[in-house]
């Protein structure tokens, strides 16, 4: 089904067909091929639109001012007045029902009331109007015979305006009409309607506006919804869901009319749950009419000093309230931001702009850096421990010296002391050609075969840089 | 006399002719060209919202179920659902002509501000601050997706919010400023709602009617 109403209507059909020079038409014949080309055409247009219709999954019923004023913007979607105290409006709304079955729907008024971040809603059907739901009435019907309502509406006929000199009077009625038509003139708070599937119907409204209404903007919609009562049977605690459509309207009482804007709100602050940033914006509308303004915010990335992000949005601010406007970013994953909110908005001729402060923010993967640092630790450990080993094992701690009673080489050293000639030469600080040499003393493993030929004794540690200095005694065991 | 008949029958013949040739030779003039023209005309839609399944079916019956709590004499709970699944999207349809106009869904009481979950004997507050039963919504950890080629640009999802009585009566789901797609068509999904459940209260399945209103 379509949720988008879309009618196509072929207002002009000008065909005119291409002949061959010489050929012998008629204009029966070309009438007879214009109409068959005209209706194939339409056949497949409206296939077309029929397929279109079933791939379209979404039908809705719908609102709207049936009588938009071409020179008032948004008067297609709202109904805009500026009526002055006791002044009295002939309008209509139109009920379009695009779902796919016949609905049963309901139709009424309602005060509007502060929604959330400053959004605008709509008193519910069970709630008391108070406001502009009050001040709507609806006239589904025709009036009683032989009452019409003439080119001035439904306001002269029913005395709610001035009459003007060509409309008759009531007084012409019997006293039985004159009846029934002041009670068909009180209107209707609630309108039932049964429309079918792609059908819309044009209810006239009158508007009133008290005597006593206050100077600025007073707003309400006109609401419609589904009047079934659905099946709601579910299993365990639930929310039950209705929903329903408003068209909004606005009605400003001319005089001193104040637009001011406060900049009251903003803040930078993570999604709880989605890997967002969330940029809220509050503002504070102190006049008595709705403001359109323009939030812009400008994010910096200050590190790299480019201009990261900008959002703008043009949105309108309720009178007396605070609308709070956010907008979602991804969370930067590191770097240093900056973030300033301005504010636009015309009061009259004048541009009035606001400004926030600038909101300076670090962003630092933690759990990032926190892996990473971690990794890092432990490799610097492990180079410490591998160090540390390095260390110990060319150390020659517990060695002992012992006095080469022959030249030799240093892999056959190295061989009888049960090392690698690397170790030994390392322990011992030997350079290539690592000679040893007779009477050289050498560190050696204390379980080394060479001492089993010989008794080293070492009356003190003896460092390994000067090994001939610090072995003051050394007894040799002659074999 | 019959001069003047046969005169006008030949000026009424040749006026016949002439309209004939005239007609014949329509097509070949029009054959430079070869212009077919057609005209038509899509009228703008309305605003609406519904509750659809995955296929994009209005759902009958929508409504979010909660997590059961169990009986607690001391402390209270929170019972918690998702507004918005997949097999119940909230979907929001911008058909208007012409130019963009804002539009917000929010969400409400159906039977008003008095109004509260009712199970069997027992009732539960859905607005209360002093700890008889509060709910929250917070649409901001939920996920719009946009449908066909719109994207979401100019949307805003609601801040989480509790209703509080005579404080915050309406809560705002989504808003469009007038940099949304016009026309456009969005599915919500995910919206988080928690519902304090207070310490002693009766055992039993509680329901209560909540209005998603676009305007």
């Amino acid at each position: 089904m379509t949720g988008l109403v879309v009618g196509f209507l072929f207002s002009s059909m000008n065909m005119v067909h291409y002949q061959p020079f010489g050929t012998n038409v008629s204009v029966e014949n070309m009438n007879i091929k214009a109409r068959v080309v005209a209706t194939i055409f339409t056949v497949a247009v409206a296939v077309l639109l029929a397929r279109q219709s079933s791939a379209m999954d979404y039908g809705g019923i719908g609102v709207r001012p049936a009588n938009p004023d071409p020179a008032v913007p948004n008067s297609t979607s709202w109904f805009l007045y500026s009526l002055k105290p006791g002044e009295a409006k002939n309008d209509a709304v139109e009920v379009e029902n695009n779902s796919a079955a016949a609905e049963d729907l309901v139709v009424y008024a309602a005060d509007s009331t502060p929604s959330s971040d400053g959004g605008f809603a709509l008193k519910q059907q069970s709630e008391q109007m108070v406001g502009v739901g009050s001040w709507v009435r609806f006239y589904p019907d025709a009036p009683p015979a032989p009452s019409t309502i003439g080119a001035d509406g439904i306001t002269v006929l029913c005395g709610i305006a001035p009459a003007s000199a060509d409309v008759p009077k009531s007084a012409a009625l019997t006293k039985a009409q004159s009846d029934a038509l002041a009670t068909w003139c009180q209107g209707k708070t609630l309108v039932e309607l049964s429309l079918k599937s792609m059908d819309s119907k044009n209810v006239p409204i009158v508007v009133s506006i008290p005597a006593t209404a206050d100077v600025g903007e007073h707003s309400g919609g006109i609401v419609i919804q589904k009047k079934a009562v659905q099946d709601q049977t579910q299993q365990g605690s639930a929310v039950i869901l209705t929903t329903r459509v408003g068209a909004r309207i606005y009605e400003t009482v001319p005089g001193t009319i104040l637009r001011s804007l406060q900049l009251e709100q903003f803040t930078i602050a993570r999604n709880q749950k989605l890997p967002e940033l969330t940029i809220t914006v509050g503002i504070r509308n102190g006049g008595n009419v709705s403001v359109d303004h323009t939030t812009t915010v400008e994010v910096t990335d200050t590190l790299l000093h480019r201009h990261d992000k900008k959002f703008v949005r043009d949105i309108q601010a309720l009178p007396g309230q605070e609308l709070v406007t956010n907008f979602a970013t991804p969370l930067p994953k590191f770097g240093r931001y900056t973030y300033h909110a301005v504010v636009t908005y015309n009061d009259g001729d004048l541009v009035k702009t606001l400004s926030s402060a600038v909101i300076t923010k670090w962003f630092i993967p933690w759990v990032e850096v926190g892996t990473g640092g971690g990794i890092l630790v432990i490799l610097i450990a492990g180079l410490i421990v591998l160090v540390r080993m390095r260390r110990k094992k060319y150390s020659g701690n517990g060695w002992v010296p012992y006095v080469l009673d022959a030249d030799t080489s240093i892999m056959v050293l190295a061989e009888r002391s049960g090392v690698e000639w690397n170790t030994l030469a390392r322990v011992n600080k030997l350079k290539a050609p690592y000679a040893v040499t007779k009477g050289q003393t050498v560190m050696v493993p204390p379980g080394s075969s060479l001492l089993q030929k010989k008794t080293v004794v070492v009356k003190k540690k003896t460092p390994i840089a000067k090994p001939k200095k610090r072995t003051p005694a050394v007894t040799k065991k002659t074999s | 006399m019959k001069q003047k008949y046969i005169i006008g029958k030949f000026i009424r013949q040749g006026s016949a002719l002439a309209m004939i040739g005239a007609a014949l030779c329509m097509p070949y003039a029009a054959g430079a060209s070869n212009a077919t023209t057609f005209s038509e005309q899509v009228n703008g839609g309305t605003l609406s919202t519904d509750i659809v399944d995955a296929g994009g079916t209005t759902v009958a019956s929508p409504t979010v179920s909660f997590g059961a709590v169990t009986y607690n004499f001391d402390n209270s709970q929170n019972a918690t659902g998702t507004l918005g699944a997949a097999a119940q999207k909230i979907r929001v349809a911008n058909g208007r002509g012409g130019a963009a106009v804002a539009w917000t869904l929010t969400m409400a009481a159906t039977g008003g501000i008095s109004t509260l979950w009712t199970g069997g004997a027992g009732t539960l507050d859905f607005n209360n601050t002093g700890g008889t039963g509060q709910l929250t919504v917070d649409p901001s950890v939920g996920t719009i997706t946009p449908t066909n080629s719109f994207t979401a640009t100019g949307l805003t999802k609601g801040s989480s919010t509790a209703f509080n009585q005579g404080v915050v009566d309406s809560v705002t789901v989504l808003s469009a400023s007038t940099g949304a797609s016009q026309p456009g068509r969005w599915d919500f999904i995910g919206v988080s709602l928690s519902q304090t459940i207070p310490a002693l209260t009766t055992p039993a399945t509680y329901t209560i009617g909540m209005t998603l209103t676009v305007t």
